[in-house]
């Protein structure tokens, strides 16, 4: 018998289902391409960048409330999924939402990235399928770029632990 | 970015277990059992030592 599937599995598969314009990011897209558990990257959720589109974006909220999650933006409740002006705000200021799940899982719902724009991202995602549909994951060169660019230090820090380990994990 | 890093990436994409179509719903499956593990250890740290 299989595991019941866990509510990034749900809310990843309503939105592909749902023709939601997404592709995964972050370290989350990332751990995409990681041969298995043992050589995932920790993290806490999973970046989802949609195409900056009102329309999109509402289609992306109504579809993850009915698969029981709920938004947060700035850390305060983020009620108005049906308010297009306020979601024009949200992507007009590049903000990200967090779609929480009761079950802990994280979306972190962005409309925007460092150094690439949507259509760049999109464009050549290589599609994987998760939970039975597919689901578009940017270009790892393009994904290890962005936080290159962010020049966050943390990001920094992250790309030089993930080129040690890949180089470690090729010499196995 | 360092080619060397670019390299690695084409390096990575070109194995196996990246072909497109590939299931890749292992990743979100660890990703929740490491958010319940996490969880637990919270709780865990919780209960006196008493």
């Amino acid at each position: 018998m299989s595991a019941p599937a866990s509510a990034f599995e749900v809310g990843l598969a309503a939105l592909a289902t749902a023709g939601v314009d997404f592709v995964l990011v972050g370290v989350g897209g990332i751990n995409f391409y990681a041969r298995d558990p043992a050589h995932a990257i920790a993290t806490l959720d999973v970046d989802v960048l949609l195409a900056p589109r009102v329309a999109n974006l509402r289609a992306a909220l109504h579809t993850l409330s009915r698969s029981g999650f709920r938004f947060e933006s700035g850390g305060e409740p983020f009620l108005d999924i049906d308010d297009d002006s306020a979601l024009a705000i949200i992507i007009d200021r590049a903000a990200t939402l967090c779609a929480q799940h009761p079950s802990a899982a994280q979306l972190d719902l962005m409309v925007a990235i460092t150094g690439f724009s949507y259509a760049e991202l999109a464009s050549d995602a290589i599609r994987f399928e998760v939970a039975g549909s597919t689901v578009p994951v940017g270009r790892l060169a393009k994904l290890l770029r962005s936080k290159e660019l962010s020049g966050r230090p943390k990001d920094l820090a992250f790309l030089r632990s993930f080129e040690a380990q890949a180089e470690e994990d090729e010499g196995e | 970015m360092a080619d060397r890093l670019i390299e690695l990436a084409a390096r990575i994409e070109r194995q196996p277990w990246n072909r497109p179509g590939t299931d890749k719903t292992w990743v979100l499956s660890a990703l929740s059992e490491h958010q319940k593990w996490l969880r637990a250890v919270k709780r865990a740290k919780r209960v006196s030592p008493r």
